[in-house]
């Protein structure tokens, strides 16, 4: 971290409302998504800056809140890895946003995916970071996303025990990347793992 | 604080020290500092300029004043790829960002800001907006208004309905 503790020089009127607004946006990405709304009542030039954020994080994750508000930017970012243990249940709204091109998500999650419907309509990026996932999502979520362009698998499976199948079936993928690490304690079961990948329907 | 290369202002154009083309920037108030390419495009602006073969001659930089562009210069140097950056010496050099106290010298961070978002140096935007983040972190409203000295222009009706159109930002 640079320029740490500068706290007392920013300190009074004249530094922070001179930034343009384009700074003063990305220094609202940098927080804590809940601390960077709480800005909107400071006064009316800042009622709607935080919706121009774009970066949203939420690391006292609370799905009930944040689907009534619209993801208006494009990177959302779950990160709360710090509890290992913890499965996210992502709001299904996510699935069907028109605004949402990346999507990071940084533990395990959940969400149901429809057989019949495609998902995620705009998304070009999507970064998953999974420890122990639920195998049937993985072998629906790959062939739900119809623009997708960039996708990357990373897999710490030391402690999974089961094989998975992921299923990438993707038509517009220019760019895949998985990185796994995995116990060899349990090399029987890694070598089943399966990643079946079809880039062209 | 030093400058990390300057050179009379008559010598202008790309000149080359070794294989490393040097390029020539001018500062607002007419400085003139003579600074490695494969440095200066640190910058996306300046590297947007070379790219483009516009970077022979002299390149103004307006907006950025001699002293801050010295600053930008430095973090450069101590940021360039494969420069044996010393952990401890750029921690040093930083540290005079956490004691200004001097009304003079308060502006050089706002001035850096605005110079790191002018020249686009991604790296130097980064740190310094999450520094400002840092500092606002987990401050109350009220606290932020103080911290700034933001005056409200809301009545409390307004107030209380953006309040309550973002209710779940508000709880603990």
């Amino acid at each position: 971290m640079y320029f740490q503790g500068l706290g007392e020089c920013i300190r009074g009127r004249d530094f922070i409302s001179r930034l343009p607004d384009d700074i003063l946006v990305q220094i609202l990405s940098c927080l804590e998504t809940k601390d960077a709304v709480k800005t909107c009542v400071l006064s009316s030039r800042r009622k709607n800056l935080w919706t121009f954020i774009y970066n949203l994080h939420f690391d006292d994750f609370n799905r009930k809140h944040y689907v009534e508000r619209k993801v208006r930017k494009l990177t959302f970012i779950v990160d709360i890895e710090e509890i290992e243990w913890w499965v996210v249940r992502l709001p299904q709204s996510i699935l069907t946003c028109n605004t949402l091109k990346e999507l990071c998500i940084l533990s395990d999650f959940v969400f149901d995916i429809p057989d019949s419907k495609m998902c995620f309509p705009s998304l070009k990026l999507f970064y998953i970071r999974i420890t122990n996932p639920v195998d049937d999502l993985m072998q629906k979520l790959f062939r739900s996303c119809p623009v997708l362009e960039d996708l990357s698998i990373h897999g710490d499976l030391v402690r999974n025990e089961d094989a998975l199948t992921f299923d990438i079936m993707v038509p517009t993928l220019k760019r895949l990347t998985i990185r796994l690490s995995m116990n060899f304690y349990y090399f029987e079961g890694v070598s089943e793992h399966k990643f079946v990948v079809t880039i062209k329907e | 604080m030093s400058t990390a290369a300057t050179a009379d202002a008559s010598s202008s154009g790309d000149t080359t020290e070794g294989s490393v083309r040097l390029l020539t920037l001018q500062s607002e108030d007419g400085e003139v500092f003579e600074v490695k390419e494969t440095i200066a495009t640190q910058s996306v602006t300046i590297k947007g300029m070379v790219d483009d073969d516009c970077a022979t001659s002299t390149i103004p930089v307006c907006n950025v004043t001699g002293r801050t562009l010295a600053m930008v210069i430095e973090w450069w140097n101590k940021h360039e790829i494969g420069a044996v950056s010393n952990e401890k010496e750029l921690k040093e050099w930083e540290s005079q960002f956490d004691t200004i106290d001097d009304k003079s010298d308060r502006d050089d961070v706002y001035d850096l800001l605005m110079a790191a978002n002018y020249l686009n140096i991604p790296t130097l935007l980064d740190c310094c907006t999450s520094a400002v983040a840092e500092a606002i972190k987990g401050k109350s409203t009220d606290e932020m208004r103080e911290f700034f000295d933001i005056k409200s222009d809301f009545d409390e009706k307004e107030e209380d309905a953006l309040r309550k159109e973002n209710q779940w930002a508000f709880e603990n």
